[in-house]
C-alpha cells in the first residue's frame, strides 16, 4: 500500500506542473495589470515603473516563468503583489480555514446525504421518499452563492425582526468567529466557531448532499436486492444491523468515489461561498488574487488547490481499499 | 417419536403487485419430521424457494403470507410471531443456505465475522467466543486451517469453500431445521458431490431436519427421505423418495424423471416436458398442469384435482380415472 | 429637477446635524471615567492593503494608519487648516532656494515598543519617500521638497521650493519607526513583515492581530499622551473585511458590526428604518466622471462634448443610481475645496440644446436609423466601466439619455484590472469610460488636463487648452488664495464649457453607525477621524 501511495504521488507531479504552467500562461495571456490598483493621478508613472521593477514584472514572460519556477522549486512561494507579504504566510493562515469549512461541509454532505439516501431506499416509493426526492432536486439546482445569500437574508437578517424566533437559530452571517473570540472560554470558542460554520457549510454542502442522497438511494436499492442481504436477514439480524452493517458498507463503495469527485467541487464552491460569508479561506485568497492580478499568489494558491485535489483523490482511493477488501487484495498483489 | 418438527398447512404466499396478484405459493401443506430430509423438486418458478423463504418469513414486499396459512415449528405458530420473536427463530431454530455461494456472502466482511455474528446474536456470547465457534464450525465443514480462514474475505475462497462457509454459518447455532435452497446447483459436479456428502454427514451428526430444494432429481434422490413435487405453487405429488422415483404417479413427476440424465443410459438424449411453466399471474384453470399434460381431458381443464390417494398422494384426476392414461404420455416429447 | 436635487442635498446635511445633537445629550449623561471599555467593530467590503505607509495607497489603509496605528505630524481642523498633532509647532523661514519648514515634535510620544518617536523617524521616512527605489506610490506629495535635516532629537528642518498647500503632505504622511525599518533596503520596504504581521506604531491604538482576509485587531494604547487626547475610550478596535454588501448589512443589523463604511446606496433606507442604526453622510472628496477619449474624432470637438453633457440627465443619475447621495458636478474642483466656484451652475439637462449643438457640429442622422453620422463616422461608441452596481446602473441611464439625442452607446463592463490596463496603455484602448477620482486637498490637475501631459499616463481626455495650462501652472505656485481664486474660477468656467470629462456628480459618502457608538464624527477628513473619542456606554458593551 505504501508503495502504491508513493507511486500515485509521483505520478501526480507532472500533472501539477502541467497545471501550474498552464495557469501561468493563462495569466499572462489574460488582460490586466497588477499595478492597476495604484492608478491615480497622484501616482507618477515612474513610480509604477519602479514598482514593476521591484516585483520583477518588467522582465519578459519566459524569464518571469523561469524565475518563478526556480524560487518555487527552492520552496519559496514568493511575495504577494497586493498584500506585500510572503505568500507562504498567507497560505498558512488561509489553508486551515478552507479545510475547516470544506471538511465540515464534507462531513455534512456525507452524513446528511447518506442518512437521507438510506431512509429513501428503505422506504422506497413511500410519500417520504417522493418528498425527499423532490426536495433534493430543488436544492440540487440552487447555486451555492445564491443559497448563501438566501440563508443570510433569512437566518441572519430577517429573523432579527421576528420576535418569537429562538436566539439559538439566529446565525452570524459572516466570518469565522465573533470579535471577542479570543476572550471566550474553550467551550465558548468551540460553540462560537460552530455557530459561524453553520450557514457557510450548509451553503457549500447542501447541493452535494442532495446528490449524495440520490447516489446513496440508488446504491442502497441495488445492494438491498443482493443475496447477502437475504443471508443476513436469514441469520436473524435486526433490520438496523442488516441495513447499517451489511448493506451500507457495500452501498458506500460507489459513494467513496464521489468523495474524490466532490473535493475539487467543494474547493471551487468554496471560492464563492467564502466571498459571500467573508470566510477568510483559500477560496477568497484565489478570488482576490485573480481579481487583482496578483500573479504569484494565483500560482501558489493554484498549486495548493491542485495538490489538495490530488491528495483528496488519493484519500478516496485509499478509503475505497479500506472499505472494499477486494480492491485491497489486488493492490497488495501488485 | 414425537410429532413433526415443522408443519406447513395451506401455505399461501401471494405477491400483490401493481399489475395483478401473483399466487406464487398457493396452498402448500407438508410435514417435516425430526431428523428427516424432505426434498422439494420442481422446475424453476414453481414456488419452491418462496416456500422456504415463507417459512422464515423473509418474503420481500409486495409478497405476503396470506391470513389462514399455518407454519408450525414445534408448538410455535410462526405466522403469528412478532418480528422480534421471528428474528429469534431465524438463524437459530431454522437456518437457510442459498443457491449462489458467490453472492450470498457479504463481500466486505470477513468469513469469521459473518459466522460469529449469528452466534453472538443468538447465543449472546462475546467476540472471542463467537470467533472460536466460527473456527470450530469452519473445521466442522471441512475447511483446512480454519483459524486462518476466519480473517479471509469471501473473494479469497473458491466457490465450494464459500458454500462450506455458508453451511458453517447456517449450522453455527445448531438449528432444528435447515432449509437448503439449491445449495449445489451453482457448483461444479465434483464439488456438488462433496457438498452433498457433507450435508448428509452433518445432518446425521447433528440430528437436524432438512428441507432440500432442488430442480435436480438425481441430487434429491441421493439425499432425501421423502419428496414433494411442486408445480405452479402447489404440491402435485408427495411420497417417500423410493416411491416417487420408482413409481411416479403424477404425469408431471413422470416428465421430470424422464428429463433427468441417467449415467447408465446409453442414449444421453434427454426428454423434456413440452411447454413451460405458466405465468404465476394467471395459473390455468382446472389442473394447473393440464396445458402441458399429455393425458389431459375435459375434466382436467375445468375441475381442480385434490391431492388424491393416501400413501403417495397425487393431485391428478388420473387417480380417479386411470383408464385415461394415454400411450402418447408415456412416450414423452 | 435641479431644485429637487438640492433639497436632497440639504436634507442630508440636516440629518447629519440632528444625529450630532442627540449624541451630545447622551454624552452628558455618562461621566468621562465610565466611558472606557468595550470593543468597536468597523467593517467594509474592501481589504486593508497594509499598515506600511511606504506600500499602500488605498483609503482604508491610510485611515487606519493615520488615525489608529500611527500619528501624522499635523491634522486639519474643520476649516481644513493645519493644527498641531505629532508636531507641537512649526515655523517657516525663507531661504535662498525657497523655504525651510521646521517641525518641533512632541517629546512624549513613543513607539508601541517603548522607543521614543523622534526627529530621526521623520527624516528616515522623508528620505525613503524621496528615494525612487522605495517606489512610494504617493511620492508626488513631496515632489517640491528637497531634503530633511535633524537638528535635535525632536526638531527636524525640511527644505522645499515655495508652493501653496505645502503643509498638506504632513496631514497624510505618518512617520515610520526608523529603529525597526532603518536597516531595510528601500526596495525591500514594501515586503517587510511590518506591513501585515508586526506593525509597530505610535498612535492611539496598538496592533494586536491581523488575520488576512478577515480582520485587523487593535487595542487602546494606555501610554498615548494626554496632550493628544490620552488613551482612547474603547478597549479594542476591530476592522473586518466583508466583501458581500448583503452579508455586511446582516452583520450590522445583527449587532456584530458597529460601523459599516461606504454603505451601498440601495441599503441606506433599510438601515435608517432599523432601530439602533443610523446613517451618517457627508460630502467626500470623490467625484464621478465620464472620460471622453480626445483622440477619437467624435470627442475632439468641445461642442460635441458639451452636447453629450447636456444630453445626460445627471440629476436623475444622482437620484436613481445614488439614491440622492451626491450632487451634480460642474467641474474638477469639488465643493469642499476653498477654490470651488460657488456661483457656477452645472450645465443643465437640456436635450434640445444638445441636439442643436450636435447638428451645428455636423452630426446629423442622414440614414434615419436613429444614430447621427458625419462623413463616414457614426456617433456610436463604447463606454467602459468596472463591475460596480452603481456604475453599471449609471451607464444604463447614460445609454438611454444619449440614445434620445441620436448617439449610440454600447455599455461595457470590464473587470477592474483589465480596464485599468486598457486605460493606462499608451494606445488608450477605449472610446470613453466611467470612473471616479478622489480629489486631493491640494488640487493640481495638470497631470490630467495639461498639454504637456498629452502623451502622459493620465491625460486620457487628450485635452489641450493653452489658457488652462497657464492657469494651472500659475495657481500651482500661487500662495495667496485671494490672488489665485479668480484664476481657479476661470479654470472651472473653461472646463464647464469645454467638458473634457462629463463631470457627473460629487460623491456623498454614507456610513452606517450603530447608535451605541457615541461621539462618532465623520467628515471629509476621514471616516475614522474621531476614532479615539468613540465610546460605548457600559450597558451597551458586548
Amino acid at each position: 500500500m505504501t508503495a502504491y501511495i508513493f507511486r500515485r504521488l509521483l505520478q501526480a507531479i507532472p500533472l501539477v506542473f502541467g497545471i501550474l504552467t498552464l495557469v501561468f500562461v493563462i495569466l499572462q495571456v489574460a488582460p490586466g495589470d497588477p499595478m492597476a490598483i495604484y492608478m491615480h493621478p497622484s501616482v507618477a508613472p515612474e513610480v509604477l515603473e519602479q514598482m514593476r521593477e521591484n516585483y520583477g514584472l518588467d522582465q519578459p514572460v519566459h524569464i518571469q516563468y523561469v524565475r518563478w519556477l526556480k524560487s518555487f522549486l527552492s520552496g519559496d512561494l514568493g511575495t504577494s503583489l497586493t498584500q506585500n507579504r510572503p505568500i507562504a504566510a498567507i497560505l498558512a493562515e488561509r489553508i486551515p480555514n478552507t479545510l475547516l469549512l470544506s471538511g465540515t461541509s464534507l462531513l455534512l454532505i456525507f452524513a446528511i446525504g447518506i442518512a437521507i439516501g438510506i431512509v429513501q431506499a428503505v422506504r422506497q416509493h413511500s410519500k417520504l421518499d417522493h418528498a425527499l426526492t423532490l426536495g433534493a432536486l430543488f436544492i440540487y439546482s440552487m447555486p451555492s452563492f445564491w443559497l448563501g445569500l438566501m440563508l443570510i437574508l433569512i437566518l441572519a437578517y430577517r429573523v432579527h425582526w421576528v420576535e418569537w424566533w429562538p436566539e439559538a437559530l439566529k446565525f452570524p452571517p459572516s466570518g469565522m468567529d465573533s470579535v471577542n473570540y479570543d476572550l471566550l472560554s474553550t467551550w465558548g470558542k468551540f460553540t462560537d466557531r460552530l455557530d459561524h460554520l453553520v450557514l457557510p457549510s450548509i451553503a457549500l454542502g447542501v447541493s452535494s448532499a442532495a446528490s449524495v442522497a440520490r447516489y446513496t438511494r440508488s446504491s442502497m436499492l441495488e445492494v438491498i436486492r443482493q443475496d447477502y442481504i437475504r443471508t443476513a436477514r436469514a441469520k436473524g439480524l435486526p433490520e438496523r444491523t442488516v441495513i447499517l452493517k451489511h448493506a451500507l458498507k457495500n452501498a458506500l463503495l460507489p459513494i467513496i468515489t464521489l468523495l474524490g469527485l466532490y473535493l475539487p467541487f467543494l474547493f471551487s464552491g468554496a471560492v464563492l461561498v467564502e466571498v459571500v460569508f467573508a470566510w477568510p479561506g483559500m477560496g477568497r485568497a484565489i478570488y482576490d488574487a485573480i481579481q487583482q492580478r496578483d500573479y504569484p499568489t494565483v500560482m501558489a494558491t493554484t498549486f495548493v488547490f491542485a495538490v489538495m485535489v490530488v491528495i483528496a483523490n488519493l484519500i478516496a482511493d485509499i478509503l475505497y481499499a479500506v472499505v472494499d477488501p477486494r480492491i485491497r487484495y489486488e493492490r497488495e498483489r501488485r | 417419536m414425537s410429532g413433526p418438527i415443522l408443519q406447513v398447512e395451506n401455505l399461501r404466499t401471494y405477491f400483490h403487485t401493481a399489475d395483478g396478484l401473483v399466487r406464487a405459493v398457493d396452498g402448500v401443506s407438508f410435514n417435516l419430521g425430526r431428523g428427516e430430509t424432505l426434498g422439494i423438486v420442481g422446475e424453476s418458478g414453481c414456488g419452491k424457494s418462496i416456500t422456504c423463504l415463507s417459512i422464515l418469513r423473509l418474503v420481500d414486499p409486495p409478497g405476503r403470507i396470506e391470513p389462514d396459512s399455518t407454519i408450525r415449528l414445534g408448538d410455535r405458530e410462526l405466522t403469528r410471531l412478532s418480528e422480534a420473536a421471528m428474528r429469534e427463530v431465524r438463524g437459530n431454530a431454522i437456518s437457510m443456505i442459498f443457491q449462489e455461494p458467490m453472492t450470498s456472502l457479504n463481500p466486505v466482511w470477513t468469513i469469521g465475522g459473518q459466522i460469529a455474528e449469528a452466534v453472538r446474536l443468538h447465543r449472546g456470547v462475546g467476540r472471542a467466543e463467537g470467533r472460536e465457534r466460527a473456527a470450530e464450525m469452519l473445521g466442522l465443514v471441512g475447511l483446512a486451517n480454519p483459524q486462518r480462514r476466519l480473517d479471509d474475505y469471501p473473494h479469497e475462497l473458491s466457490g465450494g469453500m464459500r458454500q462450506r462457509a455458508m453451511i458453517a454459518m447456517a449450522l453455527a447455532c445448531d438449528p432444528d431445521v435447515l432449509l437448503a435452497d439449491e445449495p449445489t446447483t451453482a457448483l461444479d459436479v465434483t464439488i456438488q458431490a462433496e457438498i452433498l456428502d457433507l450435508l448428509c454427514e452433518l445432518q446425521e451428526r447433528l440430528g437436524m431436519a432438512m428441507i432440500f430444494v432442488s430442480h435436480d432429481l438425481g441430487v434429491v434422490a441421493q439425499i432425501a427421505d421423502r419428496v414433494i413435487v411442486m408445480y405452479a405453487g402447489q404440491v402435485l405429488e408427495e411420497g417417500a423418495t423410493e416411491g416417487i422415483f420408482s413409481r411416479p404417479r403424477h404425469p408431471y413427476t413422470e416428465g421430470l424423471l424422464r428429463s433427468t440424465p441417467k449415467l447408465t443410459a446409453k442414449l444421453p438424449r434427454l426428454a423434456t416436458i413440452a411447454g413451460s411453466v405458466p405465468s404465476p399471474k394467471r395459473w390455468p384453470a382446472g389442473c394447473r398442469f393440464h396445458p402441458r399434460c399429455p393425458h389431459a381431458w375435459d375434466r382436467c381443464r375445468e375441475d381442480v384435482p385434490p391431492l388424491l390417494a393416501v400413501d403417495q398422494p397425487s393431485r391428478c384426476w388420473l387417480e380417479e380415472e386411470p383408464q385415461r392414461r394415454t400411450r402418447r404420455g408415456e412416450a414423452g416429447g | 429637477m435641479r431644485t429637487g436635487l438640492f433639497v436632497i442635498w440639504g436634507a442630508v446635511l440636516l440629518f447629519a446635524g440632528c444625529g450630532e445633537a442627540e449624541r451630545a445629550e447622551d454624552s452628558a449623561a455618562v461621566p468621562d471615567a465610565e466611558r472606557y471599555g468595550g470593543t468597536a467593530v468597523v467593517a467594509a467590503s474592501y481589504e486593508v492593503n497594509s499598515m506600511n505607509q511606504f506600500a499602500s495607497i488605498d483609503e482604508i489603509s491610510q485611515e487606519l494608519q493615520n488615525f489608529v496605528l500611527l500619528t501624522t505630524l499635523i491634522r486639519y481642523d474643520e476649516d481644513l487648516q493645519p493644527v498641531p498633532y505629532l508636531a507641537e509647532r512649526w515655523d517657516t523661514a525663507t531661504t535662498r532656494a525657497g523655504l525651510r519648514l521646521t517641525f518641533q515634535l512632541r517629546d512624549d510620544v513613543s513607539w508601541h515598543d517603548g522607543v521614543p518617536t523622534t526627529a530621526h523617524d521623520v527624516k528616515f521616512t522623508f528620505d525613503r519617500i524621496k528615494d525612487p527605489a522605495t517606489a512610494y506610490p504617493r511620492a508626488s506629495l513631496l515632489a517640491l521638497y528637497d531634503s530633511a535635516v535633524v537638528s535635535d532629537s525632536f526638531t527636524v528642518a525640511l527644505y522645499l521650493t515655495r508652493h501653496p498647500g505645502f503643509m498638506d503632505a504632513w496631514r497624510t504622511i505618518s512617520p515610520m519607526p526608523a529603529h525597526i525599518l532603518g536597516g531595510v533596503p528601500p526596495a525591500g520596504l514594501r515586503h517587510h513583515p511590518f506591513g501585515s504581521e508586526s506593525p509597530v506604531g505610535n498612535g492611539p491604538f496598538r496592533f494586536v492581530e491581523h488575520r488576512s482576509g478577515d480582520r485587523w485587531v487593535f487595542e487602546a494604547n494606555p501610554d498615548f499622551p494626554e496632550g493628544l487626547g490620552g488613551r482612547p475610550y474603547v478597549d479594542r478596535l476591530v476592522y473586518r473585511v466583508i466583501q458581500e454588501p448583503t452579508t455586511l448589512l446582516g452583520e450590522l443589523i445583527a449587532g456584530e458590526v458597529d460601523v459599516y463604511l461606504v454603505v451601498a446606496p440601495a441599503q441606506v433606507a433599510q438601515i435608517e428604518a432599523n432601530p439602533g442604526t443610523e446613517v451618517v453622510t457627508y460630502a467626500n472628496r470623490n467625484y464621478a466622471f465620464i472620460n471622453w477619449n480626445g483622440r477619437r474624432t467624435f470627442f475632439q470637438d468641445p461642442q460635441v462634448r458639451r452636447a453629450l453633457t447636456l444630453a445626460i440627465d445627471r440629476g436623475s443619475i444622482v437620484e436613481v443610481a445614488r439614491q440622492g447621495l451626491g450632487r451634480v458636478a460642474n467641474g474638477p474642483v469639488p465643493p469642499f475645496h476653498w477654490a470651488y466656484h460657488t456661483d457656477l451652475e452645472p450645465l443643465p439637462y437640456d436635450p434640445d440644446s444638445a441636439r442643436a449643438l450636435l447638428e451645428a457640429a455636423g452630426w446629423v442622422d442622414q440614414d434615419g436609423d436613429g444614430v447621427r453620422e458625419r462623413d463616414v463616422f457614426k456617433a456610436s461608441f463604447e463606454i467602459k466601466t468596472n463591475p460596480d452596481a452603481t456604475r453599471q446602473e449609471i451607464l444604463t441611464l447614460v445609454q438611454a439619455d444619449l440614445a434620445k439625442v441620436g448617439v449610440d452607446v454600447r455599455p461595457r463592463v470590464q473587470e477592474s484590472q483589465s480596464l485599468g490596463q486598457d486605460i493606462m496603455s499608451p494606445e488608450r484602448r477605449f472610446d470613453a469610460f466611467l470612473l471616479g477620482w478622489r480629489a486631493d486637498f491640494n488640487l493640481d490637475d495638470r497631470i490630467i488636463f495639461a498639454c504637456s501631459q498629452l502623451e502622459g499616463a493620465y491625460q486620457w481626455a487628450s485635452y489641450c487648452n493653452p489658457r488652462v495650462d497657464e492657469i494651472l501652472d500659475r495657481v500651482a505656485m500661487m500662495e495667496d488664495r485671494s490672488q489665485a481664486l479668480p484664476l481657479w474660477h476661470e479654470y472651472q468656467e473653461i472646463l464647464r464649457w469645454e467638458q473634457p470629462y462629463t463631470f457627473l456628480y460629487y460623491d456623498v459618502r454614507a456610513n452606517a453607525v450603530r447608535q451605541r457608538i457615541q461621539d462618532v464624527q465623520m467628515d471629509i477628513r476621514g471616516d475614522l477621524l474621531s476614532v479615539k473619542n468613540w465610546w460605548i456606554a457600559p450597558a451597551d458593551r458586548r
